[in-house]
């Protein structure tokens, strides 16, 4: 399944405060950054470890399949998204969690053992209705990785 | 304080400079005595304090504007009580205000979550789902909180929705962020509250009988990986100003006969007890089911009403607390009087960061 918007102009990525991702070999990973000196793992990436303080940080890949932790479905949804919005932390390895909006019903999802993989799509639509993809989680289907 | 509720008419400056005039009134201590202000607003625009103190005439003092999202109450309390306490000034005035816009607080420019659609409301359903399935808690349980909190909002006649509500009108109304409804959200209510601060020489000048405040604590939100450090920031917030509020006030949780924590959400209350060692960690929905922190419970909380049934206008809900602690413990709350209540404790956290969690908690206990 792609999750491209139905649009003439070429999808708009999200500002950049949202954290980067790169596409390897068709598959979506997110860059965050480890410290050196505790090990502590941060997405987006930052430049000063929140955990110590050090500032020797290297850059690192999150890619699914990642676990589902917690999730809601949020109702009252902030301008230029789509409600209902399934949304909720997925953690890639022990302690490192990342939030984002979920494509599948809240009724296939459970916390603490749904897969999870992450993929590019529409987030919300900006003033003039255009949307704006970033990555997203959806369930993980072996199939897919093909 | 002045009655919270909707002021689409009145502007800040005039609600708010009300609600002053009335602290003022009630305290007794001369107009004249006051030698600085502290204001706490959110969104209230640049230098509000001094355009609501020039309503009463009250110019040329220094005055300090604290932006603290819902702690900022708590915290210009805290700025005044360290100016008091720390033998600066002999006479401080404390005032929250807010005039709310409707529907959700918009999110942060720069936090990712919020920009992927973390409301606020979303942030505390998260912590819901996250105890209910830790604690087994029940969406009843959490429900009961705004009932209770209805029912002593419904006896404050400062209090912005003053009905009571059934336990199914709670559970039944729109969902907001799953588990949490409409209900279990607090209203968007404008309102201004003040207090005033004095040294313990010119409190023998007040006209009513002044309370102590005996611990005065402000955290920030630190850095917590809860899957390593056995707690989220969220929790540890207000766990570490707890304790050094208890520590000042050589006192322990036991101690404390009635409380007003920050209720925003129904979760929240429930979380603040446990955080505040009000309750047992994971039972806070139980103690809310069987009425232990209902008026004339074991511990009563939110006995105004709380957020849920006062409102909460950002700035102002931590002043408004402290109003309500004090006519607590000066026993003059009428059909919402906790019994001999002579040691009270208020409690706001506020703000919502990736990585630190809530921004910040200030924890005050007054005593008679
Ligand atoms: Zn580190």
């Amino acid at each position: 399944m792609s999750a491209a918007p139905q649009s003439q102009k070429p999808p708009t990525p999200m500002e950049p405060r949202i954290g980067k991702w790169e596409i390897i070999n068709g598959r979506v990973e997110l860059s965050a950054s480890r410290c050196l000196s505790c090990g502590e793992t941060f997405f987006p990436s930052r430049k000063v470890c929140l955990r110590c303080r050090g500032e020797t940080m290297e850059q690192v890949r999150l890619k699914g399949p990642a676990r589902l932790k917690n999730f809601t479905v949020i109702h009252q949804v902030p301008a230029g998204f789509t409600k209902p919005l399934v949304a909720g932390y997925a953690e890639f390895e022990p302690g490192v969690s990342v939030f984002a909006p979920i494509d599948a019903p809240s009724t296939e999802l459970t916390s603490g053992s749904t897969l999870l993989d992450v993929h590019i799509g529409p987030i919300r639509t900006d003033k003039n209705g255009d949307s704006l993809i970033a990555y997203k989680f959806r369930p993980f289907r072996d199939a897919d990785r093909g | 304080m002045i009655r919270f509720g909707r002021y689409p008419d009145r502007l800040v400056e005039q609600f708010a400079s009300d609600a002053v005039r009335a602290a003022l009134a009630d305290s007794g201590i001369d107009p004249e005595l006051i030698t600085i202000a502290v204001a706490s607003h959110s969104s209230q625009g640049r230098v509000a304090g001094q355009r609501v103190l020039k309503e009463l005439a009250l110019t040329g003092i220094p005055t300090i504007n604290v932006e603290n999202a819902c702690a900022g109450g708590g915290t210009a309390l805290h700025t005044a009580w360290m100016a008091v306490a720390g033998g600066f000034h002999d006479a401080a005035l404390v005032f929250g205000m807010e005039k709310m816009e409707k529907g959700l607080i918009v999110g942060n420019p720069g936090e990712y979550e919020a920009a992927m659609g973390k409301t606020l409301p979303a942030k505390y359903a998260l912590r819901a789902r996250s105890y209910m399935q830790h604690y087994g808690a029940t969406a009843a349980q959490l429900a009961m909180v705004s009932v209770k909190n209805h029912r002593a909002g419904a006896l404050n006649p400062m209090a912005h929705y003053q009905n009571t509500m059934t336990l199914d009108e709670v559970l039944s109304s729109r969902p907001v962020a799953e588990p949490l409804t409409l209900l279990q959200c607090c209203p968007t209510t404008d309102g201004a509250a003040a207090v005033v601060v004095v040294s313990e020489a010119l409190a023998r000048q007040a006209r009513s009988r002044p309370v102590r405040i005996v611990a005065s604590a402000v955290t920030s939100g630190a850095y917590r990986n809860a899957g390593r450090d056995g707690i989220s920031s969220d929790d540890d917030i207000t766990v570490r100003a707890a304790a050094k509020a208890y520590e000042m006030a050589a006192m322990k949780p036991a101690d404390v006969h009635v409380a007003e924590v920050h209720d925003a959400f129904t979760i929240g209350e429930i979380l603040a007890c446990e955080n505040l060692g009000l309750c047992p960690r994971g039972e806070g929905g139980i103690w809310a089911e069987h009425g232990n922190t209902a008026i004339g419970g074991r511990i009563p909380v939110n006995p105004s009403g709380g957020l849920l049934s006062r409102g909460h206008p950002l700035g102002a809900s931590g002043v408004a607390q402290v109003a309500e602690l004090t006519w607590q413990l000066q026993g003059r709350c009428g059909e919402r009087q906790v019994q001999g209540a002579r040691v009270a404790l208020a409690h706001v956290v506020g703000g919502s960061t990736p990585g630190i969690g809530s921004g910040a908690c200030a924890v005050h206990i007054l005593t008679t």
